[in-house]
């Protein structure tokens, strides 16, 4: 975990790829692809199913580890149209969580299931949508860009090179001053390269948020606030 | 006495006259049997596979069906065997047809509908036409299957594929017979067994005499200009630009594609009375088709040219080949010779062009081994998984298959003959349920059996996804470079292409050019002005030195005695090295085989230890690190590990770093645990990934996308490093993991040859040398530092030394 400044707030950027505001009790993802791996068993390709129970497992995880009031999905949350009922229904399930409200905001995956999720009781937003003093978006420079913006889609991936070795991971990264894009919840996902001389970016290290300076972070923070250990 | 007359009437018409080995050719095609034709270029081969068949349509009337279906690997090489063979049937109703991946649409459909006499075509071709179901009734006529340059399949999984189709084929025209054709090759025999049907016999036809071989050494005027180490070779350019005359064509071979590059550069800056070109694998296939049409008509003067002309291709025009380094194996030479004076009865030559002076004696080995006729012996290639896997989705769309009729059409091929039934349902497991692990794979479908057991392809979408990706060529991860409102000049590889920054400049192409950006997995780039030092590198360039050619240059070097006179120049040859041998005599350099050299000596870098197996760097890739860790299980140090074709080097930054080699030197050779100590001294786990998108592809779990459906596919793009990831996390027992591993050992290792290397050096004595500084045959070694070194360091480790680059490497 390390803390970020964002839009004149404090974040968390956690190591299971979410990121926590502790004073809104607010837990933001992006890019979930629920049903991904079943559209490629569909297709011939043995994708496990497991990777994407661990994807919720891990969310539900997150999201008892910091007790969150409201969790908001900036976009793809689904993956394909196809088999949508099934993983609806086995998301809410799996997040039967009646304290936490659900806010997703579609995005290029979605717009065909717009109406599902909506029936499944999930509310849905347009993209981008105001919150607080920033807006959360999916895609991260789509129009209407007035307030920093918290934005999905793009995967963020971070490569370092020397002359011998090549390291590749998943980030967050502020793309430019005013926009902070996360990386896919998903473990299933490759990702856009960033260049880390170009791009400031806290890549996801074996457990760890790291700064971008490659060491891990200090947090101090009140003992009231603290999360549990992760 | 079968009658010719047809044949040898037209042939004789042309200026041909018939010879032995065609005659014997035909005889057995005759009399159906199953034959390998071992002979080099340009002695007919092509008349001597097909001739029977030409001669019986020439007397026939056109009936229905596929009569002689031609397998070649190389898809450029298909419109000239067409010429050839439409010439002889000319004045026929006899039809020929091509089916390769450049047919277009309609002609595709116009084989399936009206098939051709003589069918060409590529493994990956015919294997998407068994794909269809009409494909049963046109191949039920076949009578001959000839496969062309078999010495280049025989080790591939393009060659696994070819002879898989062949079973199928011979499901469906149970009489047909075998033709291989193949360059001269160590082991015939063997060749010929991996070819034909498991309890098959079949015939060798070789030519009755060897064509000689004849070889000139360019030697500079006075030996000190030839370096000690260097693979460019440049500074014999002025004499090899004294070889190259207007209007007699030259091809020069080099080893790599980054050479081939310089010295296309520097000769078209000092001969622009020269019309010289490029050619090389990265290169468009316009510029390539161009050139090849160049050599093929005379019209140019030079060629610089990698092993992508090694094969097939006649060119009567070419007068002179000029190898610049070591071919690296002796069978390499002789078909890079072969490519000059296509004329039957005349002696091959070639010129060679040390760039390093040890390859002097590297050349002496070469003749000695080309008098003995001592070739590469090939290694057939085993059953791979991945390949069968793509097979048998490809015959449930020919037809509903039954799994026993399958297991026996697959195990009688020579390469599944050890397949076990097994193994076998284990495949179609993973075919129909996605892997062995049933549950991890809720609603996957592929191949479904039905109630009555046949086989069948689950769904339409499945079944058109599959046609889409069958083969099994699988290129780097490259990008196309295009000029800025012009053409694609070829392809460099990815990770070149992402660390150019716009405004950087490189040489491609044999041009100039400056980075514009990148954009849609393409390089965009314009021309440049000046000088760019960056050429881009492809990995899987190098070309190991063979065994065969190891052997004789350890031979030569522990008895320095006279050259075989096939070499022109060989007096002044052992003049000089004569004179290398002085200078390795004091350094007190000693090499024989009963021996292993290993030399130790301190610089400012650390504690160097170089030892000499001879054994390639293939395998050196693999020992090196081995010993380094099993060093390091005794002597806590750090090793970095440096290897080329004749040695290893270990560095240590620890004076004590080779304490254990000295005192218990063959305890570290043992061939015990070898495979378990390999997967943990190198990075298994990164060298599966790298091998894994070949495998991935292969088995079709890489969906690449169909031209005009970008959208639909975007659903299933992923990438092979991804999947891998995956697979390797939830289902590490998974088939094509295995299949990737093996891969590894094979490709990355030479296991095989490794383990023999372990079985001799574990009883070798080793012979100590503390020369005090590099030696001449360790020089190229400290000079080349082709480092091979995998990390074994936790991640944030290798993070922490990457970062610390940022600041060295601005």
């Amino acid at each position: 975990m390390t803390t970020l400044e964002f839009g004149g707030m404090t974040w968390i950027a956690r190591a299971d790829r979410s990121l926590w505001q502790p004073e809104r009790r607010t837990l933001v993802i992006a890019d979930l692809h629920l049903a991904k791996s079943h559209a490629f068993r569909r297709a011939g390709i043995p994708i496990s199913d497991a990777i994407e129970r661990d994807d919720l497992t891990r969310l539900n995880q997150a999201i008892t580890d910091t007790r969150a009031s409201t969790l908001w999905i900036l976009g793809d949350l689904l993956h394909s149209p196809a088999g949508l009922g099934p993983h609806i229904a086995r998301f809410l399930q799996e997040l039967s969580l009646p304290t936490t409200a659900v806010h997703v905001i579609l995005g290029n995956h979605d717009q065909a299931a717009a109406k599902a999720l909506a029936n499944a009781g999930l509310q849905t937003y347009p993209d981008p949508t105001p919150w607080e003093s920033i807006e959360f978006a999916h895609f991260p420079e789509s129009t209407g860009h007035h307030r920093p913006r918290i934005a999905g889609h793009m995967h963020p991936m971070v490569t370092y090179r020397s002359r011998r070795d090549r390291l590749r991971f998943p980030c967050f990264a502020y793309i430019d001053e005013d926009t902070l894009v996360l990386p896919a919840f998903t473990r299933f996902s490759g990702g856009s390269d960033l260049n880390p001389r170009q791009v400031t970016c806290y890549p996801i290290v074996a457990d760890q948020v790291l700064s971008p300076d490659g060491t891990p972070p200090k947090i101090e923070l009140d003992a009231e606030d603290s999360p549990c250990a992760d | 006495m079968s009658d010719w007359t047809q044949i040898e009437t037209w042939m004789r018409s042309q200026g041909y006259t018939p010879s032995d080995l065609q005659h014997a050719a035909w005889n057995n095609t005759m009399a159906g049997c199953h034959q390998l034709i071992v002979s080099p270029t340009g002695s007919g081969k092509t008349l001597a596979a097909t001739g029977m068949m030409l001669n019986q349509l020439l007397r026939q009337a056109p009936a229905k069906g596929v009569r002689l279906i031609y397998i070649t690997p190389l898809r450029a090489l298909s419109r000239d065997l067409e010429k050839a063979l439409i010439a002889p049937l000319a004045d026929t109703q006899h039809r020929v047809a091509v089916r390769t991946g450049d047919t277009r649409a309609s002609e595709r459909a116009a084989i399936i509908r009206k098939p051709p006499a003589l069918l060409i075509t590529t493994p990956e071709s015919l294997s998407q036409l068994l794909a269809s179901p009409k494909s049963v009734n046109i191949f039920a006529t076949v009578e001959q299957v000839v496969v062309d340059e078999w010495h280049d399949l025989i080790a591939s999984k393009r060659g696994t594929q070819c002879l898989l189709a062949i079973a199928r084929l011979r499901r469906l025209a149970p009489q047909l017979s075998i033709t291989g054709c193949s360059a001269t090759i160590a082991d015939p025999e063997h060749a010929l067994k991996a070819l034909i049907p498991v309890g098959c016999e079949g015939v060798l036809v070789h030519p009755s005499q060897q064509r000689p071989i004849q070889l000139h050494v360019l030697l500079p005027a006075d030996n000190e200009r030839l370096p000690w180490a260097g693979q460019m070779g440049l500074s014999l350019l002025e004499s090899v630009s004294a070889q190259l005359r207007p209007g007699q064509t030259t091809l020069i071979f080099t080893n790599t594609r980054n050479q081939a590059e310089q010295w296309y550069q520097a000769l078209a800056i000092i001969r622009s009375d020269l019309r010289v070109e490029l050619h090389h694998g990265s290169l468009d296939h316009s510029r390539r088709e161009v050139v090849e049409a160049g050599l093929k008509e005379g019209t140019l003067d030079v060629v610089v040219a990698t092993s992508a002309l090694d094969l097939g291709v006649d060119y009567p025009a070419v007068e002179a080949v000029i190898q610049i380094g070591s071919p690296r194996a002796v069978s390499r030479l002789i078909q890079r010779a072969g490519r000059a004076k296509h004329r039957p009865g005349e002696p091959l030559s070639a010129t060679l062009v040390p760039t390093h002076r040890l390859h002097l004696n590297e050349y002496q080995a070469l003749a000695d081994a080309l008098s003995a006729h001592a070739l590469e012996p090939v290694q057939p290639a085993e059953g791979h998984l991945d390949v069968l896997m793509q097979h048998l989705v490809t015959l449930a769309l020919q037809a509903p298959w039954l799994p026993d009729t399958t297991y026996a059409e697959i195990t009688s091929v020579a390469a599944y003959a050890e397949l076990t039934r097994e193994a076998f349902a284990a495949v179609l497991q993973a075919l129909q349920y996605g892997s062995t692990h049933l549950n991890q794979y809720p609603d996957y479908q592929r191949l479904v059996v039905r109630d009555d057991q046949y086989v069948q392809v689950a769904t339409p979408g499945i079944a058109r996804r599959h046609r889409m990706s069958i083969g099994t060529i699988v290129a780097h991860a490259s990008m196309r470079v295009r000029v800025q409102r012009g053409a694609v000049l070829g392809e460099v590889e990815e990770s070149f292409a992402t660390r150019l920054k716009p405004g950087d400049c490189f040489r491609f192409a044999g041009r100039v050019l400056q980075c514009v950006r990148l954009r849609d997995g393409e390089l965009w780039v314009k021309a440049a002005r000046g000088n760019a030092s960056e050429v881009p590198r492809w990995t899987g360039g190098r070309l190991p030195m063979s065994q065969t050619l190891a052997h004789h240059v350890v031979e030569r070097l522990a008895r320095p005695r006279p050259s075989a006179p096939c070499i022109q120049n060989h007096q002044q040859l052992d003049q000089m090295i004569q004179e290398t041998q002085i200078v390795l005599n004091r350094f007190g350099v000693e090499v024989d085989s009963d021996h292993l050299l290993v030399e130790t000596f301190e610089t400012r870098d650390g504690v160097h230890c170089i030892c000499f197996p001879f054994a390639g760097w293939l395998v050196h890739q693999a020992l090196g690190p081995l010993l380094a860790y099993r060093l390091s299980r005794i002597q806590e140090a750090t090793y970095t590990v440096t290897v080329n074709d004749y040695g290893i080097e270990l560095l240590s930054d620890d004076p004590k770093a080779f304490q254990p080699l000295q005192d218990t030197p063959n305890a570290l050779f043992s061939p015990d645990q070898m495979v378990q100590d390999l997967a943990e001294a190198v990075n298994l786990a990164e060298l599966m990934r790298r091998e894994f998108r070949g495998v991935a592809r292969i088995a079709g779990l890489l969906f690449e996308g169909y031209p005009h459906q970008r959208k639909s596919v975007r659903m299933l793009q992923s990438s092979a490093g991804i999947l891998f990831d995956v697979l390797n996390l939830y289902d590490p027992d998974h088939l094509l993991l295995q299949q990737a591993r093996r891969d590894v050992f094979q490709t990355s290792f030479d296991l095989p040859r490794l383990t023999t290397l372990l079985e001799r050096l574990h009883h070798t004595p080793v012979r100590w040398t503390s020369p005090g500084q590099p030696t001449p045959l360790s020089l190229p070694l400290v000079h080349d530092r082709l480092s091979t070194r995998l990390s074994s360091e936790s991640v944030v480790k290798r993070l922490a030394k990457c970062l610390r680059g940022f600041d060295d490497n601005p």
